[in-house]
């Protein structure tokens, strides 16, 4: 498994902590799905996500966005979406 | 034979849709709704899975046209779709998602083009007895217990509804709603109110707090928002700022009266309730931050007290038990004490505990399993978690196991292995002994 960056770590651990994740946040794999097969995130996790990002970040998920698919496609995928957007 | 029509008091040329921030006129929409009546297979049942609900509302209407009967599932997982198809001959499935496929169903592609309005159609009458839906209750068997809805009773409720929410019949409203239309609930606010009551719709599914305010943005005032505790929730805790609302609707799981004041004032307007159930549709409704107690629609009588009461109206085919625990101070007004069964609701998806163990014990090598609620803490959204007995299966196994019959938004989490559940010597599980093995984990 490839390593997770400084940032990457910083949104895996607000992941975990507002989702109630059991996994230990080191322990996410990067390139993983978030959703269904991967970590097996939901709709309601994706709302909750949402807010967490806005709060933190100032940055708010759209769903219209061209890339929404990809942006949920991975904890690195995600992280750098916030990483490129973050206010 | 009595007949509703299938829009009340709108004309041709009033919008009745805003569909990507253009707005649909009820010409445009029975152009539509013709064209696609036209493309429908043989068959007297349709799953109607359309994501856009004015793709939804096309398909619906089309339906009713062709006097076939609209399916209403009460979720996407394959093997719900395939049960519910086994029943009814000749389903067919309607989508407008071509990246989705359902194993072992025909589809119908909603059409890409557009057709222009050619001529003014007459707005169709349908019969009051036509079976307009058949929504859809978990059973604890894991099949999922059908409900007829005729067109009558859909429209009694949709003008019943309008009469208590918005009583001056001059005033135009746009509906916005994050609730699936393929929900009683989701069609019942958004597809018949304005069908019924001279209203708009949005034509999109927002899901996101700044999806939703898109979505208001782009509808003219009055607007209403039907939505959920948990989008609610999202909506008041975050910083996008919302158009002016005139009230907001939840339904599908408890408001609590904290989260219901949070929204008014953040939202700078009323929250109403629905109280309903998926054998009677709305039933009553309240404003949560001023009344404990509900007020049943006009038409509805309520009968009974405690876990024995009955809904009864006219347009209902027989008295409807409710699953909840009710003290009934009659005058049409009654305050909710529990429920008795063990229904399940998240996010407008519905499902019952004795469904979800049955799955849960299905599974290779689980030798006894139980799903838990925990206990509600505030207004904040719990997942269910779940106490298995298996000795070689990991959490993952279990998720894998449920997956493929459960909805994603009803998969535990965490999920607790443990030796054994305290069951009693009968073999029941009580919530009370579950409670205490709850207590030992957290």
């Amino acid at each position: 498994m490839a390593g997770l960056t400084v940032f990457e770590k910083e949104v895996s651990k607000l992941m975990v902590e507002n989702l109630n994740l059991t996994i230990n946040f080191e322990d996410i794999d990067p390139d993983k799905p978030l959703f269904n097969d991967g970590l097996g995130l939901d709709s309601i996790d994706a709302l909750e996500l949402s807010l967490a990002i806005s709060q933190r970040y100032g940055l708010e998920i759209k769903s219209d966005d061209k890339n929404i698919k990809h942006l949920f496609s991975s904890l690195r995928n995600l992280s750098k979406h916030i990483e490129e957007n973050k206010v | 034979m009595d007949f509703y029509p299938l829009i009340h008091g709108k004309l041709g040329n009033s919008i009745l849709c805003w569909n990507d921030n253009k707005p649909v006129s009820v010409d445009q929409f029975l152009t539509d709704t013709f064209a696609l009546s036209q493309e429908l297979p043989d068959s007297n049942w349709v799953i109607n899975l359309c994501d856009s609900r004015y793709h939804f509302l096309v398909g619906f209407a089309a339906a009713l046209i062709k006097g076939k009967t609209n399916i209403l599932p009460p979720n996407k997982t394959p093997k719900v779709l395939q049960t519910i198809a086994s029943q009814f001959p000749k389903t067919f499935c309607l989508m407008d998602n071509e990246s989705e496929e359902i194993p072992g169903l025909p589809v119908l592609q909603y059409p890409s083009e557009i057709n222009p309005v050619s001529q003014t159609l007459g707005i169709p009458e349908i019969a009051t007895s036509h079976k307009a839906a058949i929504a859809f209750t978990s059973g604890s068997t894991g099949t999922p217990q059908p409900h007829l809805k005729s067109w009558g009773s859909m429209v009694r409720i949709a003008r019943n509804t309008c009469q208590r929410l918005i009583p001056d019949k001059t005033k135009e409203f746009s509906i916005v709603a994050t609730v699936p239309p393929q929900h009683m609930y989701g069609l019942e606010t958004s597809i018949m109110l304005p069908l019924q009551h001279e209203g708009s719709l949005h034509g999109g599914r927002p899901f996101f707090p700044i999806d939703i305010q898109g979505a208001l943005e782009s509808v003219p005032q009055d607007r209403i928002l039907v939505t959920t505790p948990i989008h609610l929730k999202a909506c008041v805790e975050s910083s996008v700022k919302f158009p002016k609302i005139s009230f907001i609707l939840s339904a599908t799981a408890p408001l609590s009266r904290e989260l219901a004041e949070k929204a008014e004032q953040a939202l700078d307007t009323g929250v109403f309730e629905i109280y309903g159930c998926t054998e009677a549709g709305t039933i009553a409704t309240r404003q949560t931050s001023k009344s404990n107690a509900w007020k049943l629609l006009d038409e509805a009588n309520l009968t009974g007290e405690n876990d024995q009461c009955y809904i009864d109206a006219a347009y209902l085919p027989q008295p409807i038990k409710l699953p909840d625990i009710i003290k009934n101070y009659g005058d049409g007004l009654f305050e909710l004490q529990g429920r008795s069964a063990d229904l399940i609701n998240i996010g407008g998806k519905r499902t019952s505990l004795g469904e979800l163990n049955y799955y849960l014990n299905q599974i290779m090598k689980v030798e006894d399993g139980a799903y838990f609620v925990p206990p509600q803490n505030g207004y904040e959204h719990k997942r269910l978690i779940a106490f298995v007995v298996a000795n070689d299966l990991r959490e993952e196994d279990i998720i894998q196991g449920l997956r493929k019959n459960v909805d994603p938004v009803f998969l535990p989490r965490p999920i607790h292995f443990v030796d054994f559940l305290p069951r009693t010597s009968t073999g029941k599980l009580t919530r009370a002994s579950l409670l205490e093995t709850f207590s030992k984990y957290f």
